[in-house]
C-alpha cells in the first residue's frame, strides 16, 4: 500500500498561528526535529564542556567541524535519496575509488589539480548512474543494489591502487588550501559542506526537481500518475548521491595527502544513513531535510568527539552511536501514531 | 561617480573581511596555535599531561594490551593521562583525531597510523602546533624523509627469528621438501607485515639452503583470523597433495587462522609447524592442553610498547630528554611450555 505523500517541505511554516498560539508559529517554522536536535546538542555540549572545557576551545570546535564535513557530505546526500524512498549504502566505496583516482591522477598529470579532481568526479557520476541504472532497468531493490556495489566499487578501488594509499597533494597548494585553508575563519572543508548542503537544500525546497523527489518518495504512484518522469528522477538522484561522494572523496584525499582505497568505506556508508536517520528522513521516504541531516551530523560529531575528549572507552562509541539513532528512530515513529501491530512500514 | 563609489565600499567590506579570515593552510606556526601547548622543546609540562594514543585496528587484542600498558606507565608516572581512540583502517579518522587531539591541547601525541602515507600530512599537523609527535608499531616520516621517533619492534628482525624457529623444528621432523609447502599470509600492502614475512623467508633459507627450501604459497589476508581462514581453506583445496605444512605470517590471527583451516581441512596437527608472531592467541590452544599445529610463537608484547612509549614520551616532556629515534621491544620466542614464565597474556 502506497503511503501518503507527506508535505514537499517538513520544516516548512503554515501561515497562520491558530490555536497554539505564536509559541507553536515558531515550532512549526523551525520544526520539531531541528529544534530537538538543537536541544540535544546543546545539553550534550554543555554536559561535556563541563567535565572538559577545552571542549569550548575555537580549535576544538573547528576539528568537529572538519571531522563532520565527510561524513556530512554523504549524510546530506543520502538525505536525498531516503526522500525519494531508497537507499545508497554505495557511497561510502564511490568516496574510496574517488579518493585513490584523485591520488593516482595527480601523480600521473605532474600534479594537475584540477584534472585529479574532475576525473574522479566524473567517475563517481558515472558510479550514481551505474547504481541508477541497476535499479530502474535491472528492477532491483536500492538497497540489494548499492549493497552490491558497496563491494563492487571498493573492489574496484583496491584493484585499481593493488591495495595502496596513491600520490601525495600534502605539498600541493591548492590540495592544502582545501585541508588546512580558512576562508572568513572557517575552515575550507567546513565552507564545501556548507556550499554543498545549501545547493541541495535550494534543490529540495525551491525547485520543481525537488518536490518531485518529495512526491516519488510519498507516493510514486500518485506522482508518476500526475505527470512526474518518476525514473529520471530515480536516475538524478544517484547520480547526485555519486557525484556528492565522489566531493567526499577528493576531501579525503585532500586530508589525508593521498588517494585512500578504503577510507570512506570503513563504515562510512553506515555514519550517512544515521545522519539521514536522526535527522529524521524517513526511511519509507516522502520526509526528510537537509537541514536536520546537518544538525544529526554535528550531534554526531559532538557526541564522538566529547567521547574522546573525556577518556571514555572508544568501543563505546559504537554502543552511544547505535543506542542514539535507536533512540531518534522509535521517537519518531512513535510520534506518527502508526499502529503498534506486526512489522513496522 | 558617487554612487560608484559607494558600490565600491560597499564591496570593498566583505572583500577585506575575507582576506582577514583567509588561510592558505601552508602557514606553519612558530608556536601552538590552535589552543595547543607548545612543547617541541620538551620541560614546559610541569603539571598534569595528557597524552593521546591513537591506534589502528584499536580492537584487536595486541593493541588493546599496548593502551593498558600505556595506563599502566602513565599511572605510575602520577598526573599522566592517556586518551586513546581506535583508528581502524582509516587513513581519515586519523587526521581527524590527531585534529581532535591538538585542538583540545593534549601534551604529546604517540600514534600508530592506519597506513604510512598518512604520515606526513599527521607530523605536520602536529609539529605546526608544536606537538611533539611519536610513532608507536608503524614507522612514519614526513615529507622531506625524516622519519619520527619510533617505539615498536624491528619488522625484519621478528621475522627473522619466526623463521629460524620454523627452520629448527622443520629439520627435526626431517620433512622432505617436495611433501612440504611453506604458507605465508599476511595483510600484503602493509610494509610492516612484508617486512617481518620477507624476513622470515631469508633466515629459514639461510638455515635450511635454498634446496631444501619447500615452495612457498602466499597469502593476502586483511590479518583478521576468519579471513586467514577462509584463504586458507581455498588454498589447501588447491594442494590436497601436500602433506606438510610450515605456516608464518604477519601476527598471530593469521598463524591461527590458517592453522585452523589446516586441521579442520584434515591436516593432522603432527604435520604442521605453525610460528606464530605475538603468541596471545597461539597461546589459547597451549592453555587448553590441546594438540596443535601452533608450535611456537614469537612473544611480543604490546604491554611493554605502550609502557615504553608512554615513558619516553614524558621524559621528554618532564626532563627534556630528547625521544630516541628508535626504541626497540624485546622479543622471546615461546611453545607451550614456557610461555607463561614468559608473561603471556592469555584471555
Amino acid at each position: 500500500m502506497p503511503n501518503p505523500v507527506h508535505a514537499p517541505t517538513p520544516t516548512a511554516a503554515t501561515p497562520t498561528a491558530g490555536k497554539g498560539g505564536q509559541f507553536m508559529t515558531v515550532v512549526r517554522r523551525l520544526g520539531l526535529e531541528n529544534i530537538s536536535l538543537v536541544l540535544a546538542i546543546t545539553v550534550l555540549a554543555l554536559l561535556i564542556g563541563s567535565q572538559n572545557s577545552a571542549f569550548f576551545r575555537s580549535s576544538n570546535i573547528a576539528a568537529i567541524g572538519n571531522y563532520v564535513v565527510i561524513m556530512g557530505l554523504l549524510a546530506v546526500v543520502e538525505t536525498v535519496v531516503v526522500i525519494m524512498g531508497g537507499i545508497d549504502i554505495s557511497v561510502g566505496s564511490v568516496a574510496g575509488l574517488a579518493s585513490v583516482l584523485a591520488g593516482m591522477v595527480y601523480a600521473a598529470s605532474w600534479g594537475n589539480w584540477w584534472l585529479s579532481m574532475l576525473i574522479p568526479l566524473a567517475a563517481g557520476l558515472l558510479c550514481g548512474l551505474f547504481n541508477g541504472v541497476v535499479v530502474v532497468f535491472g528492477r532491483i531493490t536500492p538497497l540489494i543494489a548499492t549493497l552490491a556495489t558497496l563491494s563492487g566499487f571498493k573492489g574496484l578501488a583496491q584493484l585499481v591502487s593493488n591495495g595502496r594509499a596513491q600520490g601525495y597533494t600534502g605539498a600541493d597548494a591548492v590540495y592544502t588550501f582545501i585541508a588546512r585553508g580558512k576562508v572568513l575563519f572557517i575552515p575550507t572543508l567546513v565552507w564545501v559542506l556548507i556550499i554543498v548542503a545549501a545547493l541541495i537544500h535550494v534543490l529540495l525546497r525551491y525547485t520543481r526537481v525537488g518536490r518531485d523527489i518529495y512526491a516519488v518518495g510519498g507516493n510514486d504512484t500518485a506522482a508518476r500518475l500526475s505527470g512526474v518522469n518518476i525514473n529520471r528522477r530515480i536516475l538524478f538522484v544517484f547520480v547526485l548521491a555519486g557525484g556528492v561522494a565522489a566531493i567526499a572523496g577528493i576531501l579525503i584525499t585532500a586530508r589525508t595527502g593521498s588517494g585512500q582505497p578504503v577510507s570512506g568505506s570503513q563504515g562510512m556508508e553506515m555514519l550517512a544513513v544515521t545522519g539521514a536517520a536522526l535527522g529524521g528522513a524517513a526511511l519509507r521516504g516522502g520526509k526528510g531535510s537537509v537541514v536536520s541531516t546537518i544538525f544529526a551530523v554535528i550531534l554526531l560529531g559532538v557526541l564522538l568527539n566529547g567521547m574522546t575528549l573525556l577518556g571514555i572507552n572508544p568501543f563505546w562509541q559504537n554502543v552511544a552511536q547505535g543506542a542514539l539513532l535507536i533512540a531518534a528512530v522509535v521517537i519518531q515513529q512513535l510520534s506518527s501514531g502508526e499502529r503498534r501491530v506486526g512489522l513496522p512500514k | 561617480m558617487r554612487k560608484h563609489k559607494l558600490v565600491a565600499g560597499v564591496l570593498m567590506v566583505p572583500l577585506a573581511a575575507l582576506m582577514i579570515g583567509c588561510s592558505s593552510g601552508q602557514e606553519s606556526p612558530a608556536t601552538g596555535g590552535s589552543g595547543a601547548s607548545d612543547n617541541t622543546d620538551g620541560k614546559d609540562a610541569a603539571g598534569p599531561i595528557e597524552i593521546a594514543y591513537l591506534q589502528k585496528q584499536g580492537d584487536q587484542q595486541y593493541f588493546v594490551d599496548e593502551i593498558t600498558g600505556a595506563k599502566e606507565a602513565a599511572a605510575a608516572l602520577g598526573d599522566v593521562t592517556i586518551t586513546s581512540a581506535d583508528l581502524g583502517d582509516d587513513a581519515n579518522k586519523a587526521v581527524s583525531e590527531v585534529e581532535a587531539a591538538i585542538a583540545r591541547g593534549v601534551q604529546g601525541i604517540i600514534i600508530v597510523v592506519p597506513d604510512q602515507a598518512v604520515g606526513p600530512n599527521v607530523i605536520k599537523l602536529a609539529t605546526d602546533a608544536g606537538i611533539p609527535i611519536m610513532a608507536s608499531d608503524d614507522a612514519i616520516s614526513d615529507d622531506q624523509g625524516n622519519a619520527a621517533p619510533f617505539t615498536g619492534f624491528n619488522g625484519t628482525d621478528m621475522g627473522s627469528k619466526v623463521g629460524e624457529k620454523a627452520a629448527e623444528l622443520y629439520q627435526a621432523a626431517g620433512w622432505a621438501p617436495a611433501d612440504t609447502r611453506i604458507l605465508a599470509s599476511w595483510k600484503q600492502d602493509l610494509t610492516v607485515c612484508t617486512d617481518r614475512v620477507d624476513g622470515a623467508i631469508a633466515k629459514f633459507t639461510e638455515i635450511v639452503g635454498a634446496g631444501n627450501t619447500p615452495e612457498v604459497i602466499e597469502v593476502g589476508t586483511d590479518n583478521t583470523p576468519t579471513n586467514a581462514q577462509d584463504k586458507a581453506a581455498a588454498t589447501l583445496t588447491a594442494n590436497a597433495s601436500v602433506k606438510h605444512w610450515i605456516v608464518w605470517g604477519c601476527n598471530d590471527e593469521n598463524t591461527t587462522g590458517v592453522t585452523t583451516a589446516l586441521q579442520n581441512g584434515g591436516v593432522a596437527p603432527g604435520d604442521i609447524i605453525s610460528v606464530g608472531l605475538g603468541a596471545y592467541l597461539a597461546c589459547k590452544d597451549w592453555a587448553a592442553g590441546q594438540e596443535s599445529g601452533n608450535k611456537a610463537a614469537l612473544y611480543i608484547s604490546g604491554i611493554d610498547v605502550g609502557k615504553a612509549a608512554v615513558n619516553a614520551m614524558v621524559a621528554y616532556l618532564r626532563d627534556g630528554v630528547p625521544l630516541p629515534p628508535e626504541t626497540i621491544a624485546d622479543t622471546h620466542m615461546v611453545d607451550e611450555t614456557n610461555y607463561e614464565q614468559s608473561g603471556v597474556v592469555c584471555t
